[in-house]
C-alpha cells in the first residue's frame, strides 16, 4: 500500500487548476460549489459499497470521485482514489478497509480547501 | 452555429465543457447518459459529439458503435480517465476523431472540437458538379464551360465511383481540394470518413506520425501510443494534399499502403490492416522530381493509375467571367454587400486580362478586395487591387512594366559579390493599413474576417521575411518555421516576383 500524502503536500493546486480553465476564476469557484453538493453523496456511496463489498460500485464511486477531484488539481485525494479503484480492480477487501480512513482525512481537507473557494466566491 | 453534444454523467464536465466551447461560438447541448445521449444525436443532428468513455452501464465503445450506426461521419471525442487508457485507443482505432484524457484542458478541448466541427463540414458541403453557377451559397461549386473544366467534370463522374487512388495535378488554388471532396461525395464510400493532411505542412517525423500512428516511446515526446489517420480512418477516404513534398521514408510506407493496405506505426513491429482510398494532390513536377530522386518512381506510378488535371486559369479565360460573377454573389452574400449590382466594362477587362498566378484562390481574394472597397454599386477599376491594374502582369503587355524594386544597402565587403534577388511587390496593404481593413470590415459585418486578415498579414510577412533573407527560401522557411515548400506556394499565390542581380568585382580598383 502506497503511503499517503503528508501534510506539506498542497490539498490542491489553484495555478494549475486555472490554467487549465482559461483563467476562469468564476468557472473554478462553480466546480468547486458542484463538489461540495456531489461529494459527498459518492463518499456515502463508497462507504455502503465497502459495507456491502460491492466491488463494482467501489469501483464506480472512486472513479468518480477521482474525477471530480481531478479539476483542482488535488493529487492526495485523487492519489488515494485511484489506488481505490486499483484495490477493487483487485477484489482486495482487506486492502480496501485500510485505505478508506486515509480516503476520508483527504476528503476532509478537500472539502475544507474548497469550502473557503466558494464561501469567498458566494455573493 | 455549429453544435456539439456533450455526454457526461459529471454535470461539472458538462459545466466546463459547455461554459468552454459557448466561449468560442459553438452552441452546445449537453446529456447526462448514454440513452439521452443517443436521442439527441438522433433528434438534434450535431456536428461534434464529446462523450465520456466510462458512463454508468454502458460502455464507451458500445456507444460510439451506436452514435456510427446512425452517422458514421459524426466526429466523437473521448473523455477518458487517464492518457494511457487502453479503452481510448481501441476507440480510436474504430474511428473516434480524438481523446482528451481528465483532467481536461479546457483551451485544448477547444482546439480538439474546433477541428471536429471544421472536418465535419469538409465532409458535409455537398459539391455540385453543374457547368453553370448554382444559386446557392451554401454549397461549393464548380464553375465552368469550358472543354478543359468539363473534362475534369467527366473525369470526376468516371472514378469517384472506383476504388482506386487518384492523383490530382494542378497548380496553387485551382481547386485540387474541391476536386478531392467531389470525388469523395460521389463514391461509395461517402457515408465513412473524409480525412484531409496537408504534407507540406508538417515537418517529416510528425507527418509519418499523423498518418501512421506512433508506438509509446518511439521518439522524444512519444509518451503515449498514438493512432494514425490511415487506421482511424479504416473505410474511408484520405486526402493527400500537396504529396510532392513527403518525405522519401513517408513515400515508401504510402507505397506499400497502397499495394497492401498494410502498414506499421512508428516505432511499432505489429503490423496493421486497414481499407482506405487514398487521393493525392500535388502541384510539383513529379517526374522530375523522380529524375532527381525526390519522389519515388513506384509510388508515382501507383498514384498515376488515374490522373485528373486541373488547368490553370489562363488556359480556360472564357470560364473567368462565369468565375467572376459566381465569386461576386458569394462576397456579396458573405461580406453582407447586396448593394452591389456587378463590374464595369473597364474592371472586367482588366479582371479578363489578368494572369491570375494564384488561379481561383487569388481570384475569391481579389473580388472580396473589390466588394469591400466599392462605394456604390458597380466595382470600377479604382476599387480593384493594384495588382491586377498596373499591368505588370498582364498577358496583353508586350513589354511588362518592370516591377517596382526595393533598393538593399550595398555589401560591406565588395569582393566577387553575388547579390541576391530584390524582393518586389510589397503588398499595397500593409499592417498600416491592417486596423483600418480590420475596422471596414467590422462595419461591413463580414463573416470572413478572420481569413481576410490572416491573409493580408501572411502576404505582407512572407515577402518582409523574404526581403530579409535576400529572397533565400530556405532561410525564410526556418525563419518562419514552416516548410520551403510553403514559401514556394505562397510566392506563387502571392504573385511575389523576385528580381536576381549577379556582380562581380573586377578587383581593378586600388
Amino acid at each position: 500500500m502506497e503511503p499517503n500524502s503528508d501534510s506539506l503536500t498542497p490539498v490542491t493546486n489553484r495555478e494549475i487548476a486555472l490554467g487549465r480553465l482559461g483563467g476562469n476564476h468564476a468557472m473554478f469557484a462553480t466546480l468547486a460549489s458542484f463538489f461540495l453538493q456531489d461529494a459527498p453523496v459518492l463518499m456515502e456511496q463508497l462507504h455502503e459499497a465497502c459495507r456491502l463489498k460491492e466491488f463494482d460500485q467501489i469501483l464506480h464511486r472512486a472513479h468518480s470521485l477521482k474525477g471530480l477531484a481531478a479539476t483542482f488539481e488535488a493529487i492526495p485525494f485523487t492519489e488515494l482514489a485511484r489506488q481505490m479503484e486499483s484495490l477493487a480492480r483487485a477484489v482486495d477487501l482487506p486492502s480496501i478497509v485500510n485505505l478508506l480512513p486515509q480516503l476520508d482525512v483527504e476528503y476532509a481537507r478537500l472539502v475544507s480547501d474548497l469550502s473557503a473557494v466558494a464561501d469567498s466566491a458566494a455573493p | 452555429m455549429a453544435l456539439v453534444l456533450v455526454v457526461d454523467d459529471d454535470r461539472s464536465i458538462r459545466h466546463m465543457v459547455s461554459e468552454s466551447l459557448a466561449g468560442i461560438n459553438l452552441h452546445v447541448e449537453s446529456a447526462a447518459s448514454a440513452e439521452e445521449g443517443l436521442a439527441m444525436v438522433l433528434k438534434s443532428r450535431p456536428d461534434a459529439v464529446v462523450l465520456d468513455i466510462m458512463l454508468p452501464g454502458r460502455s464507451g465503445l458500445e456507444i460510439l458503435r451506436d452514435i456510427q450506426s446512425i452517422d458514421r461521419r459524426l466526429p466523437v471525442i473521448f473523455i477518458t480517465a487517464d492518457s494511457g487508457s487502453s479503452t481510448a485507443i481501441e476507440a480510436m482505432q474504430l474511428g473516434a476523431y480524438d481523446y482528451v484524457s481528465k483532467p481536461l484542458d479546457l483551451p485544448s478541448l477547444n482546439r480538439l472540437v474546433q477541428a471536429a466541427v471544421d472536418a465535419r463540414r469538409l465532409m458535409s458541403i455537398p459539391v455540385a458538379l453543374a457547368a453553370d453557377p448554382v444559386n446557392d451559397q451554401s454549397g461549393k461549386v464548380f464553375v465552368g464551360r469550358s472543354p478543359e473544366m468539363l473534362e475534369v467534370l467527366k473525369a470526376i463522374g468516371r472514378v469517384s465511383a472506383q476504388d482506386v487512388p487518384v492523383l490530382i495535378r494542378g497548380e496553387s488554388g485551382t481547386g485540387k481540394e474541391l476536386v478531392a471532396q467531389a470525388l469523395y461525395q460521389h463514391s461509395h464510400r461517402k457515408d465513412q470518413p473524409f480525412v484531409a493532411i496537408n504534407c507540406a505542412a508538417l515537418p517529416d517525423t510528425l507527418l509519418e506520425s499523423e498518418l501512421f500512428g506512433h508506438e509509446k516511446g518511439a521518439f522524444t515526446g512519444a509518451d503515449r501510443r498514438r493512432i494514425g489517420k490511415f487506421e482511424q480512418c479504416h473505410g474511408g477516404t484520405i486526402f493527400l494534399d500537396e504529396v510532392g513534398d513527403m518525405a522519401p521514408v513517408v513515400q515508401g510506407k504510402v507505397l506499400r499502403l497502397l499495394q497492401d493496405q498494410r502498414f506499421e506505426r512508428v516505432g511499432g513491429n505489429e503490423t496493421i490492416s486497414t481499407d482506405v482510398r487514398v487521393l493525392a494532390a500535388t502541384n510539383r513536377p513529379l517526374e522530375e522530381m523522380v529524375e532527381s530522386k525526390a519522389f519515388r518512381a513506384d509510388l508515382l506510378y501507383r498514384l498515376n493509375g488515374v490522373t485528373i488535371f486541373i488547368p490553370p486559369l489562363r488556359e480556360r479565360r472564357e470560364d473567368i467571367p462565369l468565375l467572376l460573377k459566381h465569386l461576386l454573389m458569394r462576397s456579396q452574400q458573405s461580406l453582407s454587400k447586396h448593394h452591389i449590382e456587378g463590374l464595369s466594362p473597364q474592371a472586367l477587362e482588366y479582371l479578363t486580362n489578368y494572369s491570375w498566378p494564384g488561379n481561383v484562390r487569388e481570384m475569391y481574394s481579389v473580388v472580396q478586395q473589390a466588394v469591400l472597397n466599392a462605394i456604390g454599386p458597380i466595382i470600377i477599376p479604382e476599387f480593384l487591387p493594384r495588382q491586377i491594374t498596373d499591368g505588370h502582369s498582364s498577358v496583353l503587355a508586350s513589354v511588362p512594366a518592370p516591377p517596382p524594386v526595393i533598393p538593399r544597402p550595398a555589401p560591406e565587403e565588395d569582393s566577387g559579390i553575388i547579390e541576391g534577388p530584390a524582393i518586389a511587390n510589397l503588398p499595397a496593404n500593409t499592417l498600416d493599413d491592417l486596423s483600418n481593413f480590420i475596422d471596414d470590415e467590422l462595419r461591413s459585418k463580414s463573416t470572413n474576417l478572420y481569413a481576410a486578415v490572416v491573409d493580408r498579414v501572411e502576404r505582407y510577412l512572407i515577402t518582409r521575411v523574404l526581403q530579409e533573407t535576400n529572397g533565400n527560401q530556405s532561410k525564410t522557411a526556418e525563419i518562419l518555421g514552416v516548410t520551403r515548400a510553403k514559401i514556394r506556394d505562397r510566392i506563387a499565390t502571392f504573385n511575389i516576383s523576385m528580381e536576381h542581380k549577379v556582380r562581380m568585382d573586377t578587383g581593378l580598383e586600388s
